[in-house]
């Protein structure tokens, strides 16, 4: 089936048909080099027209820095101050505003992205502050919370598609809850290995496979009218799931070698860096949500070292995926998103060590139309104190509701008998961050 | 020369000072043991009548009808599961299921109870609970800690007494036994705080680690009280790349003396030539020195620092110690700051409920601290322990979650959790006995609700009206698939576990889907696992022609097909096939016998990938 080229195709701008896309994918998964022009073309643009499905529909990715780094040595520094430590400030375009010198990419992009610099919680746990940052409430053990990226694949993504909506990269997986296994992440554990299992045994052919699964059905039959059909119904999806994965013809999208050398890396060898490439990858095939996990950041010994190494993996995968969504015109639909669960204390501790601070802290946010260029919020001279435009979790959250385009007063049941809504109805859009 | 002599000094040193830490240590758990007074056997059927009654009286005041009772084969996979930690084997289930006496189940509660595989399932999940809130740590001593734990349940130690091991011993050598518990934290004494009273007294207090904690009772000062017990823990572990632990120290010592200690031999590492190390098996030699490489040499202005902020610690002049400090190398200084923040923090130690805490002369905290955790009068060890154990057995506690007694809103029957507390204290902590008890009630024996609606089955599921269903852990699932595979029964094999499970678990513990509020990984069906169980290792040729293995027992012609399918299904599902089941697998037996592996590959697949396979019900 022909397509019409949508324009953004680099290079010669001719339309790729589909039955020839395949045959190159082909080609280069049975490991033969294909020119880095036909790579380019396949590997993005020419499957996400098809695959992005409604135009306009939003997407996600969030870039989750596990651990709460530390604000005053990567998006808000305050070099000089008493406990400001060794790192300088890099100048940004911005007036008024400089990033860490360990993140030159950021600074020298700063009127592509937004920082926020005033986030607050009373969350000084980790288990509670990664909580509250994923699910967007004070965390309660009576609710089964979806995390955003679960809520972004059900209210915005196509449960549908080949791909699962959500997939979470490294870290730790953020469930579902009470919207249910459809929206439940596909965790892969790590992006550089080869995934394994998406093949049937080759023994087995097809009508064999379907002999295998009327018995299957029979069993499942039986037991769930014996109590158990709610297990069986999880199960029956993720298998389905599992299926369409392992005959998609986007699975592609999930492997890496396909990507040049060169493109590899400008992203950063590391799991990180090609996490976030496969990303990028994962976005322009259709999957509404995606989260990619770097570890590292509570450093209550040796801060500056383990934070100056965090932020060189950081540094260029950013830049790398910011420019790449730009040049392929998808950044004004998705949402760059930044974050830890806190930040870390002005003062410096035995050890060259931070400990948590929930005060102050930034985040950064690119794309889906947040006013780019500029700074929210402002802290002391000790980056200690809010001084300017304090935004709380919850507030951020229906921000994002209204960038991604979906209703957050939605209400759902869950376990118990009260309703609830995807958003914090308690938090309030911060307007400097929506478009216009 | 003066190598030698100096390395007689610190050995003699490092002679009198063991002697007289260890000397120190058994007084201290001389205090803390109590006497063997004569303690009541813990009351199986009066408290089996008690739980009974208390549930029959809510579901009739709930208007809630329960559950039919489970069948036998139901029963025993349940059983099996929650007590060993895997499926039973066919020939267990065909006997159990064949056997008409009246106390089978009974006989069959008392055999698990006593069986290695169920003190080691129980030594496995403490030993996670306790380990893993300190990252790499667990991964180093989980196997010491889980031998030791498998070891004393299996001896039928009471848990008080468990409990005072875990928290107050103290000693170096090969095998750190119950120290593997603090060990794993001996740099981080608010984490083994938290951890403590999580544990062992269901109270989530390490949100008060950095502020008063937002909803619950729990104070910072509070908190900085209780781990102030721990500030007497002195502990090095060290681990050679590609080992498992090779050397670790865990001693009582007062944070001053500590503090002394290090100083001392900080010392005399940099004081002459600089060449010399700490003695050579000095106990506190292990205790940590930023790194191994020689020390600059330093200036003997500072080196004089070191001695004079010395002879301050022992006057206990802390302003004019604060005045020395900028002399100070940074090693020595970052050890002083260490001290002085943590005695700020930690200095004073206070009990939890507001109990007194006078120190005793040549008792350690960690000791006093040990015995008023197990004290018969602490108001959450007992309920905590019931809870989690109930927990464990019915899939959620009285109060859930489990270990949150203080805080939780979600509470069912908060007195008769008391009440079986005060059992279990006053029948002397005894945990196969009080398992006994919750296996033997009326409420674990029903099966799961069919009720349509979602609402009432979580209301029936709430209030142990009806089974609550839920997938099996990825150890569970991994033994599950070992047994099943296998023909014969798989024995607990003394804390080493096969290659093949270590392969299983390696590849589907990732395979979890959800953190809920309590950071307990809630295992769910996930696109992972389906993949792994559709198209990995255990979905073609698995059965292997082993011996006495699951294929060959089906391919057995010595046997009737009908004894061949149950075999099958008892050995997969714990449970003959039903009519309907049995009518229409028939003809999938036939006489050839390539033909016949076939046909088990294929109903091997269906089991194994069945929900009912892979569902603790």
């Amino acid at each position: 089936m022909e397509r019409t080229s949508g324009g953004r195709l680099p290079g010669n701008a001719r339309a790729w048909s589909r039955r020839e896309l395949l045959s190159v994918l082909a080609r280069a998964g049975a490991g033969l080099v294909a020119a880095p022009p036909l790579l380019e073309l396949f590997g993005a643009q020419a499957l996400a027209q098809e695959s992005l499905g409604r135009p306009n529909r939003k997407r996600l990715i969030v870039l989750w820095l596990d651990g709460g780094p530390s604000h005053l040595d990567t998006f808000d520094p305050k070099p000089g101050s008493p406990g400001g430590g060794p790192f300088r400030a890099l100048p940004t375009d911005v007036a008024g505003w400089s990033f860490s010198e360990h993140l030159p990419s950021f600074a020298a992009r700063a009127e592509r992205l937004t920082v926020v610099r005033s986030l607050h919680s009373k969350e000084g746990s980790h288990a509670r502050a990664r909580q509250l940052l994923h699910w967007g409430y004070t965390p309660n053990p009576s609710v089964a919370f979806p995390s955003l990226g679960a809520i972004v694949a059900h209210e915005v993504g196509d449960l549908q598609h080949d791909l699962p909506a959500f997939v979470q990269l490294l870290g730790e997986p953020w469930g579902s809850g009470y919207l249910g296994v459809e929206a439940a992440p596909y965790l892969i554990a790590d992006p550089t290995s080869r995934l394994e299992n998406l093949a049937r045994n080759g023994a087995i052919d097809a009508e064999r496979a379907a002999q295998r699964d009327l018995l299957l059905q029979l069993l499942d039959g039986d037991f769930a009218q014996r109590g158990g059909g709610r297990v069986v119904h999880e199960q029956a999806v993720q298998r389905r799931r599992a299926r369409t994965l392992m005959e998609s013809k986007l699975l592609p999208a999930l492997d890496l070698r396909l990507e040049p050398d060169a493109v590899r890396d400008r992203y950063g060898r590391g799991k990180f860096g090609q996490g976030v490439l496969m990303a990028r990858r994962l976005i322009e095939n259709g999957v509404a949500a995606v989260e990619v996990a770097l570890d590292g950041w509570d450093t209550h010994k040796d801060n500056f070292r383990r934070t100056k190494a965090l932020c060189d993996e950081l540094d260029p995968a950013f830049a790398a995926l910011l420019d790449d969504l730009t040049e392929r015109g998808l950044l004004a639909d998705t949402l760059v998103l930044c974050i830890g669960e806190f930040g870390r204390s002005p003062e410096i501790l035995a050890g060259e060590g931070r400990n948590h601070w929930t005060s102050a802290y930034s985040a950064v946010l690119a794309g889906c139309g947040v006013p780019a260029g500029r700074a929210i919020g402002a802290t002391d001279e000790r980056g200690a104190q809010i001084v300017a435009r304090p935004i709380a979790i919850p507030d951020l959250f229906a921000t994002f509701a209204a960038l991604l385009d979906f209703d957050g007063s939605r209400k759902f049941q869950a376990s118990t008998n009260r309703p609830v809504t995807l958003i914090d109805p308690d938090g309030a859009v911060v307007k400097e961050l929506l478009p216009g | 020369m003066r190598w030698k002599s100096a390395a007689l000094f610190v050995l003699g040193i490092a002679a009198s000072v063991r002697f007289a830490f260890a000397a120190l240590d058994e007084a201290s758990l001389a205090e803390v043991a109590p006497a063997a007074a004569p303690r009541a056997p813990f009351p199986t059927s009066r408290v089996v009548a008690q739980i009974d009654a208390a549930l029959a009286a809510e579901w009739e005041a709930q208007g809630l009808v329960p559950a039919a009772p489970a069948s036998d084969a139901t029963w025993l996979r349940r059983l099996s599961i929650d007590l060993l930690g895997t499926i039973p084997a066919a020939d267990e289930v065909i006997a159990f299921l064949a056997d008409p006496a009246p106390d089978k189940r009974d006989r069959t509660i008392d055999a698990y109870l006593v069986d290695r595989r169920c003190a080691e399932n129980l030594a496995a999940l403490w030993s996670h609970l306790l380990l893993s809130a300190s990252g790499v740590n667990e991964a180093k001593l989980t196997h010491f800690l889980q031998r030791w734990l498998a070891d004393a349940l299996a001896n039928g130690a009471p848990f008080d007494a468990i409990v005072r091991d875990l928290t107050c011993s103290s000693g170096t050598g090969d095998d750190p036994g119950p120290m593997a518990f603090q060990l794993a934290y001996y740099d981080t004494l608010e984490t083994l705080a938290g951890v403590t009273a999580r544990a062992f007294l269901g109270l989530q207090i390490q949100c008060a680690q950095c502020h008063d904690h937002p909803f619950d009772r729990w104070k910072r000062d509070e908190f900085n009280r209780f781990a102030g017990f721990l500030l007497d823990m002195h502990g090095d572990l060290r681990v050679p790349v590609g080992k498992r632990v090779a050397t670790w120290t865990l001693i009582n010592r007062a944070p001053e003396r500590e503090l002394q200690a290090k100083l001392n031999r900080l010392a005399r590492a940099v004081s002459g030539d600089g060449a010399m190390g700490g003695g050579a098996d000095d106990a506190m030699a292990a205790a940590p020195m930023a790194s191994d490489a020689p020390a600059p040499p330093l200036d003997a202005d500072r080196v004089a620092a070191i001695g004079e902020a010395l002879r301050l610690l022992r006057r206990g002049d802390r302003a004019a110690v604060e005045a020395v400090l900028p002399r100070l190398p940074d090693e020595a200084r970052e050890l002083v700051v260490r001290y002085r923040d943590q005695s700020e923090l930690f200095g004073t130690a206070g009990h939890l409920d507001g109990a007194a805490y006078q120190p005793v002369d040549g008792q350690s905290r960690r000791a006093a601290l040990a015995a008023w955790l197990t004290a018969p009068d602490n108001p959450w060890f007992a309920q905590a322990l019931v809870n989690r154990a109930w927990g464990h057995l019915f899939g959620r506690g009285l109060i859930e979650p489990v270990d949150d007694l203080t805080a939780s809103k979600d509470r069912v029957l908060p007195e008769l959790l008391q009440a079986l507390g005060a059992e279990f204290a006053a029948g002397g902590f005894d945990l196969r006995a009080l398992f006994g008890a919750l296996v033997r009630t009326r409420a674990y024996g029903l099966a799961a609700t069919t009720t349509e609606s979602p609402e009432a089955a979580v209301a029936q599921e709430r209030r142990f009206a009806a089974r609550t269903l839920r997938p099996l852990t990825p150890e569970q699932l991994a033994r599950a698939l070992e047994q099943a595979a296998a023909g014969q029964r798989i024995d607990g094999s003394p804390t080493s576990r096969s290659r093949e499970q270590q392969r299983l678990l390696a590849e589907l513990v990732d395979r979890v889907t959800a953190i809920d509020a309590n950071e307990e990984r809630r295992v769910g069906a996930s696109i992972p696992q389906a993949l792994f169980l559709m198209n990995g290792r255990y979905s073609h040729r698995s059965g292997e022609l082993k011996k006495g293995g699951r294929l060959e027992r089906f391919l057995d012609a010595k046997r009737s097909p009908v004894e061949r399918l149950r075999d099958l299904w008892c050995g997969t599902l714990g449970r003959p096939p039903s009519e309907a089941e049995a009518t229409a697998l028939f003809a999938a037996l036939a006489p050839r016998r390539d033909d016949a592996t076939r046909a088990f590959d294929d109903l091997f697949w269906a089991l194994l990938n069945s929900a009912e396979f892979q569902t603790h019900h």
